[in-house]
Order: structure tokens, then sequence, then C-alpha cells
């Protein structure tokens, strides 16, 4: 489990990019989700980065299995969503029913359209691109890559490291929850309780003992890096394979530049937002 | 220019340092130099400052961890390290850590190792020359495209070295590199490190607990107690100390400590040994073959409970990772109630995936295990933990509460039992664990010994029927590991069972009544500790060795199998030459 969260070199044509190639296409999906609100575009979205997994030999299963952690949130989310956001211009015509019905006391009635549960399916939508997104990007761009693209874009090489670090880190972390977990369920701790404070606090004993040894396991990881010369000479730093941005660099970045820029200008002209779907739904 | 043969790769004086400004300091006024090509050891227990000695030859003290810092260590004979960065100084002293995981960060082993010299901007040649003779000399070329972390635990920690020395540093510092690995691995790094020591005429700084494989290795050594340098000299002047050494809770080498204590009761020893050999020439002149060979085993050494209820039956288990990974296959065991048992074998063996069996953690893909009459598939998280507790080697990876008392009543409560009855066992399990006057205090703020004795009583407090130990002496000093053990004896004697995993032969040999030594997910050998050491081929192919005393008692012809020093110095008294040999 903690492996497969880490880089692996699987020799693919999305593995020989540029590392800065790879980055521009994690930019390019984040920038555009950030505009987009419909689901049905979402969830294209999402299936294309799918296939962007499946062509750095990730399998589709992997992908949807790394997903499966973070779905209480996502969960959670979605139903904070249904709850809370409601459309600019409501249509009582797409009046689902009442959360809280007029005439309750003390509390104000809350509407339930349709809209609302189109946009919260966008809302998780966007969620679980933002987290396949950067999965595939930590288990396609290895840490020390990343660290020299980084420096290579004139940033502070202490950025670099950071980033580097963090991805690096990963594996070990998830590691460490594991055996946290392991050490736990030995003292009968679960989670299987609908009581959310019991389940909060559940989780609090399993993210308190990571927690610390995760922060000291950064301070070791960030000595050995420093122990073996990191950010010693960055400008004269041997570069022993110096990546050359070739053609096909050249011809994904133009192809992610473009898809950033159009993505940004169709959500932002206010063309990929939820209305599409409600349109395809058949609400005027 | 200052004369070559004078300049010190390290120097350290009158060093003194102490974490945060009003903490007290953890070493006081250290003196000390390596000259070119000193190989040096410096051992001690827990707290001793050992760590502490080498985060400041590379400047990581006082730049990245901060506190008080006194005196002046030196590199080279002109950096002072406080005026040059970690970056710089690692250029010249090279660091390798305890524990590979937090040094290994790139996604393939060639990388990790040409990460550094890239870092120093050597030229792309030397780099590739370098790293292929590296590959050689650390016997991981087959693996150069695999991911550090798919390595064992030796070959991690070797790929770790060979990252340091990408760069060539004229001066290597080691804190504790074998801690974490098996014996296979510990004498894979520590062979590396002595032929660089002697081939490259390396600067060497090891910080170890295991004194038996090194003393050969090093020109000097260094007792270090509490910040401060007990004794120092070569292996043999400061090993005249053995006793005292054993005392303070080191490792010790166990022919050295015999030899010791047979001197001190009257034999005419002159020169302490230090290996098998060594000892085999000192007291072999000395002792009646005769008598000894008719000598008695020893006596059992504590209370044995021969109940016939069965503990733990295991009957037919495989157990295969998602990743395909068959970690065991058709295993039968079976333990009875009362049984102090080891569980050994080399990293990857099988005996963890084994044990997480025990108390459900894992379920068999095959197989049954029943534990206590509960069959572990459908026992629930609750009855599992309530007959079985498992302590984990690092305290850290269970504390989750901000009072111990808290913290001990952690899986009381996740089983529901009233308040009364936790508040009853908390404080009967604080008793036995001496940490009662700990209860109110925060768990994350207290030692490392009393975190470890908060996580044995927070297991104790649900009262199991078995205990398991996870390799209690792995990261750990040999005293933390003792106490433990003693506590796993007191235990043993109320009539629990004991299952403790470990690669450490003498632990096994001097605590566990039954071996049971697993090789590539399967047992290979299960016998009573005595007879299975002397099944020599089966120790052989899990690659463990029998303890120093036990290698001594066969090189001397004893029929039976001494499992402590104890035992061998009360044979030995017996069949020494003049001794009256009375049966």
């Amino acid at each position: 489990m903690a492996l497969e969260l880490a880089y692996q070199d699987r020799g693919t044509v999305i593995h020989r990019l540029d590392p800065r190639v790879k980055l521009l296409w994690w930019l390019s999906i984040n920038i555009t989700l950030a505009t987009w609100n419909d689901p049905i575009f979402l969830f294209l979205l999402l299936v294309s980065v799918f296939i962007y997994g499946r062509v750095a030999g990730i399998p589709v299963k992997q992908s949807l299995q790394n997903l499966l952690p973070v779905l209480p949130f996502v969960l959670f989310v979605l139903i904070a969503n249904i709850a809370f956001w409601r459309p600019p211009y409501p249509a009582s015509a797409h009046l689902i029913g009442y959360i809280v019905h007029p005439g309750t006391p003390v509390i104000p009635p809350i509407p339930f359209y349709w809209e609302t549960i189109v946009f919260s399916f966008g809302t998780m939508l966007r969620l679980l691109i933002i987290v396949s997104s950067a999965l595939l990007l930590i288990k396609t761009v290895s840490p020390s890559e990343l660290a020299l693209a980084v420096t290579r874009m004139k940033i502070p090489p202490e950025i670099g490291m950071a980033l580097s670090m963090t991805i690096a880190y990963i594996p070990v972390v998830v590691g460490q929850l594991i055996s946290v977990m392991e050490a736990q369920q030995s003292r009968a701790w679960k989670i299987k309780t609908s009581n959310p404070i019991t389940r909060f606090r559940a989780y609090a004993s399993i993210s308190i003992p990571t927690f610390f040894r995760s922060f000291q396991a950064a301070e070791a990881m960030a000595a050995a890096m420093m122990s073996r010369g990191f950010g010693y000479d960055i400008d004269h730093r041997t570069d022993l394979e110096p990546t050359k941005f070739d053609t096909l660099d050249w011809i994904m970045a133009t192809i992610f530049a473009a898809f950033m820029v159009g993505g940004f200008l169709l959500g932002f002209l206010g063309i990929v937002q939820y209305t599409f779907t409600m349109h395809v739904l058949g609400f005027s | 220019m200052p004369d070559e043969s004078k300049v010190y790769s390290l120097n350290y004086d009158k060093f003194s340092f102490a974490y945060g400004e009003e903490n007290p300091d953890v070493v006081e006024n250290i003196s000390m130099s390596l000259p070119k090509g000193h190989v040096l050891l410096i051992t001690g227990p827990s707290g001793a400052g050992k760590t502490t000695i080498c985060r400041a030859a590379n400047g990581l003290i006082p730049h990245e961890f901060k506190g008080k810092m006194h005196g002046l260590v030196t590199i080279a004979g002109r950096y002072n390290s406080r005026r040059f960065g970690v970056s710089a100084l690692s250029k010249i002293v090279g660091v390798l850590q305890q524990d590979p995981d937090t040094q290994l960060f790139n996604p393939t082993v060639e990388e990790e190792i040409v990460f550094g010299a890239c870092n120093y901007g050597l030229p792309a040649s030397d780099i590739r020359q370098r790293t292929e003779y590296l590959l050689e000399l650390t016997r991981l070329t087959v693996h150069r495209r695999k991911n550090p972390h798919n390595l064992s635990g030796g070959q991690q920690q070797s790929c770790a070295l060979a990252a340091v020395l990408s760069f060539d540093p004229a001066t290597l510092i080691l804190d504790e590199p074998t801690s974490n690995i098996d014996p296979i691995g510990s004498r894979e790094v520590l062979a590396l490190m002595a032929q660089l020591a002697r081939e490259e005429g390396r600067t060497t700084l090891l910080v170890e607990h295991k004194l038996e494989e090194l003393v050969h290795l090093v020109d000097e050594m260094i007792v270090m107690d509490k910040g401060k340098i007990l004794h120092r000299g070569t292996v043999h002047e400061v090993l005249e100390h053995v006793e005292y050494i054993d005392s303070v809770g080191l490792s010790v080498p166990q022919v050295t400590l015999l030899a010791a204590r047979l001197r001190n009761s009257g034999w005419s020893i002159d020169t302490l040994p230090l290996d098998v050999d060594e000892a085999l020439a000192t007291l072999g002149p000395l002792i009646d073959h005769e008598a000894l060979a008719c000598l008695p085993e020893p006596p059992p050494r504590r209370v044995q409970h021969n109940h016939e209820e069965v503990a733990v039956d295991i009957h037919q288990l495989t157990h295969t990772y998602k990743d395909g990974t068959v970690a065991v296959r058709d295993l039968n065991l079976e333990i009875h109630r009362g049984e102090f048992v080891a569980i050994l074998g080399q990293n990857g063996s099988g005996k963890t995936t084994l044990v997480k069996h025990l108390n459900g953690l894992l379920k068999p893909t095959s197989g049954t295990v029943t534990v206590a009459g509960l069959n572990t598939r459908k026992a629930s998280i609750n009855e599992m933990a309530v007959t079985v507790g498992f302590i984990f080697q690092n305290p850290d990876t269970q504390i989750c509460k901000l009072k111990v008392y808290d913290e001990l009543a952690f899986g009381l409560k996740n089983v529901g039992l009233p308040n009364v009855e936790i508040d009853q066992r908390v404080k009967q399990a604080a008793a036995e664990l001496e940490i009662t006057h700990l209860l109110d205090k925060n768990p994350f703020l207290l030692s490392m010994g009393e975190k470890q004795r908060v996580a044995v009583a927070s297991v104790l407090t649900m009262q199991p029927s078995i205990l398991v130990l996870d390799e209690p002496t792995t990261g750990q000093d040999f005293k933390r590991a003792k106490e433990i053990m003693d506590l796993a004896v007191r235990l043993h004697e109320e009539g629990q069972t004991i299952i403790v995993i470990t690669h450490d032969m003498n632990l096994a040999a001097e605590y566990c009544d039954r071996m049971i030594i697993m090789a590539g997910g399967h047992i290979i050998l299960d016998a009573p500790t005595r007879e299975a050491f002397r099944s020599q081929e089966a120790l052989r192919t899990s690659s463990l060795r029998p303890p120093q005393v036990t290698q001594l008692g066969q090189a001397l012809e004893y029929p039976g199998a001494w499992l402590t020093v104890d035992e061998a110095f009360s044979s030995l008294n017996d069949a020494r030459i003049g001794a009256s040999h009375g049966t």
C-alpha cells in the first residue's frame, strides 16, 4: 500500500516526459477545474485523468482503489453542499422539497432544489479530480526530478527540497499510518460507529501518533538530504542525463497549455457551469 | 601549511550541547580526536549522547538542531562547524543514520547513490565510474533499477551507505547503522564498513551496540553514559572493565564477560579474550576436558508450566499479500498455555506475518488460526484484543493520549468496561510497571524508557492470556530490551503464554524455552532451545549464529548447550583443572 503511492519508473511515455510538462498537466487540470462546476464536464475531466494514469501504466482499478480512503471526506462535502448550497436564482419548478419546512418555529425554511444536487455532485467530482491528479503526479514524477525541475524554473531550492520531500515522504507516512492502525487495533480500536463525535475521537487515536512519528521522520529525512549536499551549489549541480525539452515534450506542453487556457476560458465565460447539466436533464 | 600527519580528521574540543536553551546538557565537555584512517567505536546506553556527537560532526548541530553549544568541533583541521553549513561540511564528513527508511528518498537505487555526488557537482564521468564501483561493492548491481524501499533491511542500509560514499567523504560517521536490521544485514553493513576502513583508509566514527561483531574492526573504543566519557582506549583496554560495562546495561561479548568472571573467581587469565577462538585458546588449557564432557545439562531456568491446553493452534496457514507475495505457506503450529517461545528468522522469513494472525491483524488466505479457542477469522476486534496482547517495538506507534492514565485506559474503554474496573486495572498495571507516579503526566514528554513502560502497561491492562513481543531488541539498547524481557519472565511465572519475535540469538537463548526458526515462510526448526542450538544445519540455513557461550561450549566439546554466561561460568568452574569434580 505504502509503495503504491510512491513514484515508480514504469518506463511509459508519461514517465519519459520532462517533469515540467507533467507539472503543466497537473496545473492544467487543477486550474481548469477551479472554473468549472458542471458535473458532466467534470466527470469527463476525471475520466481524462484516469486515461492519463492508464497511459502511465497505472490500472484504473488501482486509481479507483486509491480514492477509497478519501471517500468519507468526499461524502461529507457532498452532504454539506446539499445542506447549505442554494442556487442564486432558484426556480420554484426545480424545487424538490424542503430540508426545513416553512413554518418551523425559529428556524427559517431551507428549500432543496435540483440545482443543489447537480452542483453538489460537481463539487464532489472536483475533489476526486484534485486527489486523483495529485496522486498521479506523485506516481509519475520522481522526487529528485521534481526538485530539479522546480529549481530550473528559478524557484528557490528550498521550495524544491520541500516539494521533493513531501512526495518522497508519502510512502513513509502511509507505512507509519498502517503500523499505528495495527497498534491501536491491537487495543480494540475501531471506527465502525455512526456517532460523528466518537468517530472523530477514534481518528484522533490514529492521527496523533502518526503525526508525532511523521514529524520525527521528516526531521531525519531533512537531515539526510542536507547531509548529502542538497542545496550545496544548485547552479553547478551535475546533471547526469541533461533533460532536453524534446519534440514530444513541446507537443504535450502545447496541448496541456492550450487545454489550460481553453478550459479556463470556458469556465470563466460561464459555459461549463452546472446549468449545462440542468439543460441536459430537461430543466430550462 | 600544517603537518598532514598531525591534522585530525575530526576534533572535538570541550564540546557540550543542550537541545533548547533551558534543557540540561546531553553531552558535557567532550574532547576527542580522530586521526586520519582511524576507526573509533562509541558505545553507550540510550541517552548517553552518542547521536549528538554524530550530529555535531557535519554541522547538523548547531545549524539544524538548535540549542546551547559550547566548545569547538573542527573538521579536517581547519573547518569550524559553527562557520560552515551542513551541506558544505558533509562533503568531507559523510553521515549515515540508523533508520534506512528516512534516508532513502529517490525512486531507484542508482538515483539514490548518485544524488549526493550530483549535488556536489562532481564530473559526470567520475560519478558514473564511482556508482558502478559502489554498486559492485555493496552487491546492489542487480537491484540498481529497484525502488530502495523494496530492498531488504541490510540492502537498504548498504544503499544508504553507498549514497554517502558516492561523493567520497574523507570521514564517515555511522550512527547505529545496524540497529534496525537483521543479523545478515548487520554483518553485510559492518563488513562493508571494515572493508572501507582497511582498503581505503577512511576515517570512521562508528556508534554501535553490537560489540561482538566489532571488536577486531576498530582501533579505539569509547564508552559513554549520560553525556560523559566513561572509558576510552583500545578494545582490550576498555573491555578490561567488561563487568562494569555490562552492569550499565550494554551488550558485551559474552566470552569476554565470562573470562572476566572466571578471572575474578581465581582463574589465571592475563588477557581477556574478545571472541570464541581467543576464548578457546585462553580457557582450553585451564579446563579438565574429561570432567567437562561428563557434566550434566544445566537445569531448567524457570517454572515449566507443562499445560496440556493448546493456546495457539495454527493449521495449514497460508497468507498471500495483495501483491501476490506468499509470506507464509501451509504452516502448522501448536503453542501450549504457559510456554515461553521465540520465533526467529531473518527479515522476510514470515515471522511477523505469522504473529499478526494471532490477534487478527491479518486473516488467513487459507487455513485456520485458533487462539485460546477463538477462530481469528470470526472473532471480533474486542475478543482478540483481550486475548492477545501485542507489544510493538516502538512505543511512539501507539501513544495517542495526553495523560498516561488515559493511555492506559484506552483499550479498556474501547472494549466498554465500566469506569470502576478501568480505574482498578489502570492502577494495577501502573503499579506493576512502576509508573504510578507518571499517571498524570503527558506521555509524549516522557523518556523513551518510560514511554516503553507506558506502552507495555497499556497492553497489560487488557489482561491478555497471550503476550506477543515484537522485536524487543530492534532499535532499542540492550538495557531496555532486558527490562521488557524481565517483565515477560514475571508474567510467565504467573502462567501467561509469551511469544517473542526476534532475530537476537542471545536474547532467545537467555529467555525462551522453545525456539521456532522460520525461513521462506516455513518453519525449518521447532525445538527446545538447547536442542535447537545443536541443530547446526537449520541454524546455517537461516544464517543465525548461536550465542558465543554456546559456540564456546561446542568448541570445548561440552556435550550440552550453554545458553547464558551464568551457565557457562558454573560449568567451567566445575570442570576447572584442580577442581573437585563431584556430580
